[in-house]
């Protein structure tokens, strides 16, 4: 079928592919077949599927790092968390939680795979304010999940500029919620993703474009 | 059709104002993205074809290299980078599409065009402090010419290099 190339504004175009027959993880068994092109909405991974796992991700590369099983309570603190932070960051589908001990990196309370959808909150994560640390690394896994022309507008409401020959990131501002901030784009959004939800009358006040932006972007999000 | 549009601007007053927004031409965009490099412009023919950039920018690990960043006048995005060596040469160009573009720079669009460049996909694992990274991109040519593009296939930027 020739379907038009363009889609809608919140939609993107995912085109005519063959589809192998699978099982899902709930049993059904889905036939193999042509997918014909359709436009999809961004962001349809539909709802929170938290799943926690003690042994190491394929693929993890800090082989150093010792993964264990995440005790109950943690387990529960992390769910309630979760239950409590707007759909736009947890409308994710599938998300695999582990509760490795330590970071190889010094002073890191968690990493995320924003691409595999993965979450590590180390032990010290639990000694500060845990659902900050939680709305960050979901943040990182938004940051993935956001349009071409949505990131376009997020670079330009935080006056980011990009340099891939030579790697660089260029911004012109002097200020940052936090100070990781002026490294990248990406830190510097899930900083301020972070600091909207945490401390939104110090954040608006600062960075009132960029308040604006998530605003739009959170739009009516619980 | 692309030697034309080159010579043309070249010869004439072919600015940012004068031709690139009027037009709205892919040939036009994929013409200074595909000579800048090859053809070894300097920095008085890239003023030439889109005028002063709005930016500047000095790399302090590498004496005299610079990069100009241009914007899109209509919406404040992003558009070029273009980044000279110390002779003020062209080593490489970064061209991000905007909206009325992006269905003239889809993967498909490269792939076709580039066919005779070898063209692989790739995905790279970068790490960044706390962060596991998946780059998604298609390199041709050895790596000189890249586009990269997200989870939803849009492509962000197309680079290419000397």
């Amino acid at each position: 079928m020739a379907f038009a190339s363009s889609c809608p504004k919140d939609m993107y175009l995912v085109r005519e592919h063959k589809r192998q027959a699978h099982y899902r993880n709930d049993g059904t068994y889905v036939s193999g077949t042509t997918v014909s092109s359709h436009c999809r909405h961004y962001r349809s991974e539909g709802p929170l599927d938290p799943k926690f796992k003690n042994e190491m991700p394929k693929g993890w590369p800090y082989k150093k790092e010792t993964f264990k099983q995440c005790p109950k309570k943690k387990k529960e603190k992390i769910l309630n968390i979760l239950n409590s932070l707007p759909n736009i960051l947890t409308q994710i589908g599938k998300l695999t939680i582990y509760c490795p001990s330590k970071s190889e990196t010094p002073n890191n309370p968690a990493t995320s795979a924003p691409d595999d959808k993965i979450i590590s909150l180390y032990d010290s994560s639990f000694e500060m304010d845990t659902k900050r640390v939680i709305t960050h690394e979901l943040a990182h896994i938004l940051w993935a999940r956001l349009s071409s022309n949505e990131k376009k507008t997020y670079y330009s409401a935080s006056q980011w500029k990009e340099d891939p020959i030579n790697k660089v990131y260029k911004t012109n501002r002097k200020t940052f919620s936090a100070p990781d901030g002026s490294h990248d784009p990406e830190e510097d959004f899930a900083n301020n993703i972070e600091y909207y939800l945490t401390e939104n009358t110090k954040f608006k006040s600062n960075f009132p474009q960029i308040n604006t932006w998530i605003k739009n972007l959170f739009g009516d999000t619980k | 059709m692309k030697a034309l549009i080159i010579l043309l601007c070249l010869t004439t007053s072919c600015s940012l104002t004068s031709s690139k927004y009027s037009s709205q031409n892919p040939d036009f965009y994929w013409s200074i993205l595909e000579n800048a490099t090859e053809q070894k412009w300097t920095k008085s023919q890239v003023l030439k074809m889109l005028g002063p950039p709005d930016e500047k920018h000095k790399h302090t690990e590498r004496e005299e290299a610079i990069s100009w960043f241009y914007s899109n006048r209509k919406n404040n995005f992003q558009e070029w980078v273009f980044s000279f060596d110390s002779d003020g040469i062209v080593e490489g160009v970064s061209y991000f599409p905007n909206d009325l573009m992006i269905s003239s720079f889809s993967i498909e669009k490269i792939m076709t065009r580039w066919q005779s460049l070898n063209c692989q996909h790739k995905v790279k694992q970068v790490l960044k402090s706390h962060v596991i990274k998946k780059e998604k991109s298609l390199s041709c040519d050895n790596n000189k010419r890249t586009a990269n593009y997200n989870r939803y296939n849009e492509v962000e930027y197309i680079s290419v290099r000397k």
